[in-house]
């Protein structure tokens, strides 16, 4: 079943068309990632989502209910956006036992434990009493992920979650999106084509308001992702260069690059290019430091979609 | 709105507003009083003052001294009334608090029903004080005026200036920037004062409620401003719905 619908969005902006007729079905229990180069259209689809913006054309439903400014929608869904902005006068935990628990229609006593519990997992315990005025933009972005999961919402939309962290608060922040799978849907926008790698199961990728690619993470690597050899020769450069050259009429060479004595080998997917490159090296005559057959990338699947 | 009125109040304390609202109106209050009863000692008092200047000068009264103490309160409260809540809205929105309030299951009527309310509490709030110090003051300096008189004036006082909150934070709803908001709200001061010169409309216009108020505390005989008040709680109502209704198709 399909946690979040979204049918045919359209968003405009004056001349700009953030959103071009998007289609996606989220599952759920799923972490989906949402990528897409700058302008794209992700953060106008999450507030979309989240109910602060509109669509011109389209609609979309969170668990069957329509989304918008006044929907029932809410209830659902934990939102962060891409920089969180709070009260700088109120402290942490007042923030989120007395506001953020009252708005999400908990009890005193409920929002207090929550809260408590909520400062611990984004790991705020000694600044929880001080002024939100003096947190740091990582210290913000803990407390946004920690408003989002008051309630425990079945439905995260969480934009670039991890911008603006430092590497160790980047893998608990990680780590912690990764405990949840299974018991909501996370519906992350980011840049960090690695952290996608990681933890996401879904991937759809957005470019100029379309939806270009959309899959399980696997399946778009085994579709788009070409493997690439790379070759490290203790050898002359002229000879490399030689060598190289006779591989680019190759049928299933698909790009070569040369690096002095480094080769870099883009092949056509199938298992018998490898075999055969392996193969090619070895009879090149030339002394080998290493070879490597290196592993497709969401990265080289995202350059080749939105390139 | 529970949630939302005590952050509200909340944040108009730790951000003093509050005390800064309540401190100058409870100032302009007392104000009033003791400058009507004390001017013309000051000014017998000041070196250089013009001969048979004093001679001229009427002889301070209690109506003299509530004609200044309203004129302080509503003046005074006017400006506070603008310039307090002017970000109220505006503001949220560029900050993107708005946007973090929004995305919880709140409908925006309680958002700016919640920012109508309390800001109409401390200004109220402020009132009363002020109102309990002037009513001393105008006691001990002039005569002890009837409390209900003296209470229906601040009463009115009170709506006045509940009218120019409405309208500020319409005007922070529909601006851009929280100085637009304050120009709305000052263009719209400067409109009702321009209604006022034409002699039909003034009897209904907001005015009109500070002569009501001031012929209540002094027992005079004057037509009731009803209309006035219906046109007051109007413009509050309407500045109210107007600015739901933009805020309503506003994206955060």
């Amino acid at each position: 079943m399909s946690t979040i619908v979204i049918e045919g969005l359209c968003k405009i902006y004056g001349p700009i068309k953030a959103l071009d007729g998007l289609d996606l079905h989220v599952e759920q229990g799923v972490v989906f990632g949402f990528l897409g180069p700058n302008g794209a259209g992700k953060t106008t689809t999450l507030r979309i989502l989240a109910g602060l913006a509109r669509p011109t054309t389209g609609q979309a439903w969170i668990e069957g209910l329509p989304v918008g400014p006044e929907s029932h929608a809410r209830r659902l869904v934990g939102y962060l956006p891409e920089e969180p902005s709070f009260y700088p006068w109120m402290r942490a935990r007042e923030f989120l036992a007395d506001l953020v628990g009252g708005l999400c229609g908990m009890s005193r006593r409920e929002a207090m434990a929550r809260a408590d519990e909520m400062i611990v997992l984004v790991g705020l315990e000694k600044d929880a009493d001080r002024r939100i005025g003096g947190f740091s933009r990582g210290m913000r972005q803990r407390l946004g992920l920690a408003q989002a999961l008051m309630n425990r919402p079945p439905v995260l939309l969480l934009d670039e979650p991890v911008s603006g962290l430092d590497p160790v608060g980047r893998r608990n922040i990680l780590n912690l999106i990764d405990e949840l799978r299974g018991e909501a849907t996370v519906f992350m926008s980011t840049h960090i084509l690695s952290d996608v790698e990681r933890i996401c199961d879904a991937v759809g990728i957005l470019n100029h308001g379309r939806l270009i690619a959309l899959d399980k993470k696997e399946n778009l690597l085994r579709r788009y992702a070409v493997p690439v050899v790379e070759v490290n020769f203790d050898a002359a450069p002229e000879m490399v260069a030689h060598w190289a050259e006779s591989l680019r009429e190759l049928p299933y060479v698909v790009n070569v690059q040369l690096d002095e004595s480094a080769v870099r080998v883009t092949l056509d997917g199938s298992i018998q290019s490898s075999v055969d490159m392996q193969r090619l090296v070895l009879g090149a005559d030339l002394l080998v430091l290493s070879y490597q057959h290196e592993r497709p990338q969401l990265e080289d699947v995202f350059l080749q979609l939105v390139e | 709105m529970q949630t939302l009125l005590r952050k509200e109040l909340r944040e108009q304390w730790r951000t003093y507003r509050f005390l800064v609202v309540v401190a100058m109106l409870i100032v302009s209050g007392l104000i009033g009083p003791l400058s009507v009863k004390y001017l013309p000692l000051i000014l017998a008092q000041m070196p250089g003052v013009p001969e048979g200047l004093m001679e001229v000068m009427p002889e301070p009264d209690v109506a003299m001294a509530v004609d200044e103490y309203v004129q302080n309160l509503s003046q005074l409260g006017v400006i506070l009334a603008i310039l307090i809540p002017m970000a109220a809205v505006v503001g949220e929105k560029t900050s993107g608090t708005a946007a973090l309030i929004l995305s919880k299951p709140v409908s925006r009527a309680v958002f700016l029903g919640a920012k109508l309310i309390a800001h109409g509490l401390i200004f109220f709030a402020g009132i009363l004080l002020a109102g309990l110090g002037g009513y001393y003051y105008l006691g001990i300096l002039f005569e002890w005026l009837t409390p209900v008189g003296f209470l229906a004036l601040n009463g009115l006082l009170a709506i006045y200036l509940m009218m120019f909150l409405a309208i500020t934070l319409f005007a922070s709803t529909i601006s851009r920037s929280q100085f637009a908001a304050a120009g709305i709200s000052f263009g719209l001061l400067i409109f009702l004062s321009l209604l006022g010169a034409v002699p039909s409309l003034s009897p209904y216009l907001p005015t009109a409620l500070m002569a009501w108020g001031r012929a209540l505390v002094l027992r005079l005989d004057v037509e009731p401003a009803w209309g006035a008040l219906g046109v007051t709680f109007a413009i509050i109502v309407s500045a109210f719905l107007g600015g739901l209704l933009v805020f309503r198709h506003q994206e955060i």
